[in-house]
């Protein structure tokens, strides 16, 4: 019996090497696809369109925000003749999956639309399993972070707050370690939810650190110092607001409706778009716009091309439509609010009047980089980790 | 006392009558055996006796106390009745050891832990089971196993033991090596037994009475020589013997103030030992197998159909006429088949049953008028 | 010439070996759960132990796929880091699991009691009522009890029902926590409980328990020396199963532990593979089959040779039942008033929420029956077009689960009940043993590894075919609910002797003539019962397709998470409810049709009639 597990066991072993796929092609010179989708990125959407008739086929999109699937409807009555597939993938599920079957014998997706700077950098930019595409036209339009990785559109996460008592005078972020608070502070449980992870560790970036501390300095009226406990502001930061936090919603439409109906003065930290659809909570919740420090988080959803596809030039147009006045709409019309397109020329549209440009958040959250996220993740994940429990 | 009175017990289940108005009395120290086909409502009695299940109507009283009484309400729990109980599967508990199984009501009556060890073993040596005193049931044989379920039966010393077809899982051999024991244990135990079963043979030789039951009816209370002998109709005479009593039917009629039967186109003159009058015309005339003699002297022609010598005696079937009849014959005689014989009915317990009503009417003696 | 007439020896005995189709069978599925079980549970091993891309390089060193004890070492290396990401998680999960499985089975072990030894009322009533909490999703309960018991005294502040009616506000530790945990995974695997126990205390020998009464044991006494320990093998098994679900839930602790940071295994496993710790997340994840083989070895040396026992006689005919008199009355209707509580209360209340315009505002003016017939511009602006009930998406999306349910069942259900022959033919041998455990593994396995080494294999050449394929998906539900499938299967097969096919061999009958002509119409109705488990369990997956099915409007569970995670959540309540709906009538119509339900599935014959 023994003999015979470790007869598996090897067995396994081998087909398990060989089937996650050949082992890493690394060339030098550019592979087929990245020179098309360098031609591509100058040419005309007339240009491309031409160029994707020629490629037969269905081009497939993974997405992990459901909009998707309108944007490809339009595209496709807007250039008939392709013919392009959506698929809604979860957020942890898009990784597992991509990172699966790109470069496998599937036949998976050709391009995808996703969330999380840090997954997206380690396990697939880092491992050589997407293209960067970035179209000339938006060059002026388009901040030149988010030009490669491409970003096509933001979400933001606000820290809002019950105000059925009263306006409860959010200034400062420090004000969020105040033991006093303590389960009053509503947030996603970063563990299962990683773009709050990512928010957290993006704190600890220089650039969010230096806030930090200023804050700390107008909060405390003195400069923030080392201690053995904590090596940076930011560090300290994620303590107290951490040890305040309560992970009872699970969804961002949980916190927003317990927010909206309960206890005077709850803090919430959840999608913006949330207030959209539900009349109540635009009343009962406020912005803690002008609190020192930041006032929330963003996050991009990612315009990506597979390493294995076989449409460059689809993948190409799709990715010009959507970053588009007209394609980026079923994300930016005034039914929606909340998502940002990256492409600055296109004017924000909101019905309830409490939205602002994409400049005046970007001013005032915490972006998500994935480089520096996928530099620092290990030391700050360990910290936070250990403090969720 | 433990003296059983049962008065008027009946149970319905839906409408189904498992046992229909039952009257009887078990005297103390009686064997009292429930015969009958399966399905006659004797497991039934049984349990309601004991408490496992509840009769529809009627009373129940156990020595002094009346266990169960429809109409005052009252039922006893079986815990309360003081019986033992032994069930035809035995009912051993297979996570208990011998030592356990015995022990465990020993306990419920909070004897002390010495007490229970010697009256365990006790229970050991008397059915000569003591080196299984730590197996488990499961590792018993089905003779070991029963030997385990007397004994914890028994154990605790109950006035009134049931029990339920105890034998009807053994062998041959073993079954009657068991009749005898519990035979031996009701004479050494002074315990009322009340023993349901199937098998007439059983019933025959253990009991003191025998009740025999048919379709949830009491069809005879009686000894079992008498239920033998003299069977209050012809579904008793027919369960109990074997072979089984021959039925001839016959007309009765009466000439010159005698009876005389016609039977096998013979006419045989009728002497009756019973004061009943025998005013039909149909009948059935039952005729014990070994009350069918063979002898060269005998009035019936008849021819021998076949004959199956046992050693102790033989069952030959006889032709007379149309008809074939048994008979019992003492030591080993073999007749060639087809063989022409003489034979004769004798004795003075010879059965006349109403056709219809298929009840005795009659016993007494015939004799072949000669031709 | 010695060697040839030993290997024809050999040759002969495997010969005769094969003669017999319990012996080819049990070969056959020897072969095909290694590869369908054993196969994912040795990836899973190797996961362990290799370095994934990401994070995993950076912090060993090491290239891609080269071997490592990175992530034992890290998880196990004691400190901080371990006690916030194994074992304080892993005690929750233990004490969930235990506290769920013995609460369950208490819960369950009196209801099947009351309702096989007693003469209690309503029993027809109380026994279909009492399945409800099983067939709804256990999160559903979740949310319910928070529904019920939230106030203003905890967590948001939200006045939940208790409150707002009877002014009752219950203490923290009540409304959140391994408390309501345990609570909610005991009354969903209650029901579960009570069918295995129930089937058991049905097929026990009566007579074991009439000769205690007799002894003068008191009825707890009989119960507690008498019945528990005979029904203790079913026991222990029903504790495996319901403690293992407990052990791995995800959903209840995250709905009910979020708001105390009450954190089980399974949400630290996900934290992991969040960040890219995917070995430890494997570790993490893989704790939960140890546990399971922990309890399964337990149970074996438990249940050992020496103190085995059948406890199905066939003989149960003359079951008497224990006269409850005067309290029968107020037991039967305060269980019915309780179950009630827990069975048609929490379907009214899911179904309000789908009739909120916005959530959470209980007022007359917000009721809408949009969300379920809506039509056109309106609803368009809630997300999709029209209410689900006029929604094509959400039809055909009902259609494949219906058809995956349907072929999932069939395959396990058909390799369930030929396992079952199979087993309880060569019943003690080996192989029996070996084929018996391997298709209970896929019970232990959580269902996220499942999928993710299902999602590789179809990504390889050999076996690409497979990749998004209806067929996958059926296959993966169909080994994923082979435990009971197979459970069931042997026990249907053990009630039948083997002289009844004996009779059919001496006569030449062939042994698929046997099977199809004689066994099978036998337990036709247990059967059949096999086969509704894996539907309705199929009806209400979501873990196991999110990978695997090629877009999230392919079936109506993955749709379901999809409005989930989008935020529509009177959606996602009304799908829910439909759900849980078509699960009740699919068990009730199946029971007036074929006599087949859920209970008997489970249960392996049993059923309570009314009195």
């Amino acid at each position: 019996m023994k003999k015979t597990l470790v007869v598996l066991i090897t067995l396994v072993m081998c087909f398990s090497v060989f089937a996650s796929g050949a082992p890493e092609q690394v060339t030098a010179s550019k592979s087929e696809v990245e020179m098309a989708l360098e031609a591509a990125s100058k040419m005309s959407n007339e240009e491309l369109y031409a160029k994707a008739k020629e490629e037969a086929g269905t081009m497939k999109v993974y997405s992990t925000t459901s909009l998707c699937g309108t944007a490809v409807t339009k595209f496709m009555e807007k250039y008939p003749g392709l013919k392009v597939e959506y698929s809604s993938v979860g957020e942890t599920d898009m990784f597992t999956k991509l990172t699966t079957e790109i470069g496998s014998a599937a036949e998976g997706a050709d391009m995808a639309l996703l969330q999380n700077a840090y997954l997206m950098q380690s396990q697939l930019i880092d491992e050589g399993l997407l293209y960067n595409y970035f179209p000339e036209m938006y060059k002026e339009t388009v901040n030149a972070e988010y030009q490669n990785p491409t970003a096509m559109l933001m979400v933001n996460k606000l820290f809002m707050f019950n105000n059925t008592a009263g306006d409860i005078g959010l200034t400062n972020i420090w004000q969020l370690t105040d033991p006093a608070l303590k389960g009053k502070i509503f947030f996603k449980d970063p563990n299962t939810e990683p773009v709050g992870m990512n928010f957290l560790v993006m704190l600890t970036s220089p650039k969010w650190t230096a806030k930090i501390e200023e804050a700390y300095k107008d909060y405390y009226g003195k400069a923030w110092s080392a201690s053995a406990e904590f090596t940076s502001a930011a560090y300290e930061w994620i303590d107290g607001f951490l040890a305040n936090c309560s992970y009872e919603y699970t969804a961002d439409g949980g916190i927003s409706t317990g927010l909206t109906n309960g206890a005077p003065g709850n803090i919430g930290l959840f999608v913006f778009s949330k207030l959209r659809g539900n009349e109540t909570a635009r009343k009962n919740l406020s912005v803690a716009h002008g609190m020192k420090g930041f006032i929330g988080f963003m996050y991009p959803t990612y315009a990506q091309v597979c390493k294995d596809t076989d449409m460059p030039y689809t993948c190409a147009l799709f990715i010009n439509w959507i970053m588009s006045e007209e394609g980026s709409n079923p994300w930016t019309n005034d039914g929606v609010m909340g998502n940002y397109s990256t492409n600055s020329a296109i004017p924000l549209q909101d019905a309830t009047g409490l939205d602002r440009e994409v400049g005046y958040w970007l001013g005032c959250t915490v972006v998500e980089d994935g480089e520096y996220l996928a530099s620092a993740y290990a030391d700050v994940f360990e910290f936070i980790s250990v403090r969720i429990k | 006392m433990p003296r059983i009175v049962l008065e008027h017990v009946s149970k319905r289940f839906d409408k189904f009558v498992a046992v229909d108005d039952l009257n009887i009395v078990i005297e103390d120290r009686d064997f009292i055996t429930l015969l009958g086909p399966s399905g006659c409502g004797k497991t039934t009695t049984l349990r309601m006796i004991a408490g496992l299940e509840t009769p529809t109507e009627g009373r129940i009283t156990i020595g002094d106390t009346v266990v169960f009484d429809a109409e005052k309400g009252i039922n006893l729990s079986p815990a309360k009745r003081d019986i033992g109980f032994l069930f035809q599967n035995y009912a051993l508990w297979p996570h208990m050891t011998v030592y356990q199984n015995i022990a465990f009501g020993l306990e419920n009556l909070k004897w002390k832990r010495e007490d229970i060890k010697s009256r365990v073993y006790e229970m050991l040596r008397l059915l000569k089971i003591e080196e299984f005193v730590h197996r488990y049931p499961a590792e018993l044989s089905g003779g070991q196993q029963q030997r385990v379920a007397i004994a914890r039966t028994l154990a605790p010393a109950p006035k009134v033991l049931f029990m339920d077809e105890p034998l009807s899982n053994l062998d041959a051999k073993l079954r009657s090596e068991m009749r005898t024991e519990l035979k031996r244990l009701h004479s050494d135990s002074d315990s009322t037994f009340v023993y349901v079963t199937h098998d007439q043979l059983e019933a025959m030789t253990l009991a003191t009475k025998i009740c025999l039951m048919n379709k949830g009816v009491l069809q005879q209370y009686d000894p079992p020589l008498t239920v033998y002998s003299k069977p209050n109709n012809i579904f008793v005479a027919d369960f109990v013997g074997n072979p089984t009593m021959n039925f001839i039917n016959a007309k009765l009629s009466e000439v010159d103030g005698k009876h005389v039967l016609s039977l096998f186109g013979l006419y045989a003159t009728f002497t009756a030992n019973m004061n009943k009058p025998l005013n039909r015309e149909n009948v059935i005339v039952g005729v014990r197998p070994e009350h069918i003699a063979i002898t060269d002297s005998g009035k019936i022609n008849a021819t021998a159909y076949s004959a199956l010598p046992a050693g102790m005696e033989t069952t030959v079937k006889v032709k007379i006429k149309d008809a074939l009849v048994s008979s019992v014959v003492f030591g080993a005689i073999d007749y060639k088949t087809d063989q022409a014989i003489k034979c004769d009915i004798i004795s003075d317990q010879i059965c006349i049953f109403d056709a219809n009503t298929k009840e005795l009417i009659s016993q007494g003696s015939i004799s072949i008028n000669s031709l | 010439m010695k060697s040839l007439n030993k290997n024809k020896t050999i040759f002969n005995r495997i010969g005769t070996f094969f003669t017999k189709p319990a012996n080819c069978m049990l070969v056959i599925f020897a072969i095909l759960l290694t590869a369908l079980t054993l196969y994912p549970l040795l990836s899973m091993l190797r996961e362990m132990f290799v370095v994934h891309a990401g994070i995993e390089k950076t912090l060993t060193g090491l290239k891609k796929g080269n071997f490592t004890l990175f992530h034992w070492t890290k998880l196990f290396k004691g400190g901080e880091w371990s006690m916030t990401n194994y074992w304080i998680p892993f005690l929750n999960s233990t004490l969930l699991g235990f506290g769920g499985a013995v609460l369950g089975i208490m819960i369950g072990g009196v209801i099947a009691w009351l309702m096989a030894r007693t003469n209690l009322k309503h029993k027809k009533l109380i026994g279909s009522l009492f399945l409800f909490p099983y067939m709804m999703p256990a999160w559903t309960m979740a949310l319910y009890w928070l529904n019920m018991f939230q106030n203003s005294k905890v967590g948001a502040g939200i006045v939940g029902v208790m409150e707002g009616l009877f002014g009752l506000c219950m203490p923290e530790w009540f409304v959140y926590g391994l408390f309501p945990c345990i609570i909610v995974t005991g009354l969903h695997f209650g029901p579960f409980a009570y069918i295995l126990i129930g089937g058991i205390l049905q097929n026990m020998d009566a007579t074991l328990e009439e000769s205690a009464v007799i002894l003068k044991a008191g009825r707890l006494k009989i119960v507690r020396r008498i019945t528990l320990p005979i029904i203790m093998p079913a026991v222990l098994s029903t504790f495996l199963l319901i403690f293992s679900s407990g052990f791995a839930s995800y959903t209840v602790p995250m709905f009910l532990g979020g708001a105390v940071r009450f954190f089980t295994l399974s949400s630290k496993m996900k934290a992991m593979f969040n960040a890219g710790y995917t070995g430890q997340a494997y570790i993490i994840g893989s704790t939960v089959i140890l546990m399971g083989w922990l309890i399964l070895t337990i149970n074996q040396k438990y249940t050992g040779r020496k103190r085995s026992f059948t406890t199905v006689t066939g003989k149960s005919g003359q079951v008497s039942f224990i006269d409850l008199k005067r309290f029968n009355t107020p037991i039967s209707i305060a269980l019915i008033v309780i179950i009630t509580f827990f069975s048609i209360i929490p379907l009214i209340v899911f179904a309000i929420q789908t009739l909120l315009r916005s959530p959470g505002v209980y007022e007359f003016s917000n009721l809408t029956l949009e969300f379920w017939l809506g039509r056109g511009e309106s609803s368009y602006k809630n997300g999709m077009v029209g209410g689900i009930l006029f929604n094509k998406t959400v039809w055909s999306a009902l259609g494949r689960q219906f058809l995956l349910s349907i072929t999932a069942a069939l395959f396990a259900g058909t390799v369930g009940l030929f396992i079952g022959y199979a087993v309880v033919r060569r019943r003690g041998t080996k192989l029996a043993q070996y084929v018996e455990s391997m298709a209970f593994f896929p019970y232990l396995i959580p269902a996220i590894s499942f999928s993710t080494i299902y999602l590789a294999i179809s990504t390889t050449k050999t076996f690409s075919f497979l990749y998004n394929s209806f067929f996958l998906i059926a296959l993966v539900s169909g080994v994923k609910y082979l435990p009971f499938a197979s459970r069931g299967g042997i026990n249907s097969m053990l009630q039948i002797s083997t002289e009844i096919e004996e009779a059919g061999i001496v006569v030449g009958v062939p042994w698929y003539k046997r099977l199809f002509r004689l066994l099978f119409p036998i337990q036709k109705t247990s059967i059949m019962s096999g086969y509704l488990l894996p539907v309705i369990t199929c009806m209400r997956e979501v873990d196991l397709y999110t990978l695997l099915v090629p877009n999230a409007h392919f079936l109506l569970t993955t749709l379901l998470l999809e409005f989930n995670q989008t935020g529509y959540d009177q959606y996602a309540n009304a799908v829910t409810l439909l759900i849980i709906v078509i699960v009740l009538i699919l068990n009730s119509v199946s029971e007036k049709l074929t006599g087949a339900s859920v209970a008997k599935g489970v249960g392996g014959g049993a059923s309570f009639g009314g009195n």
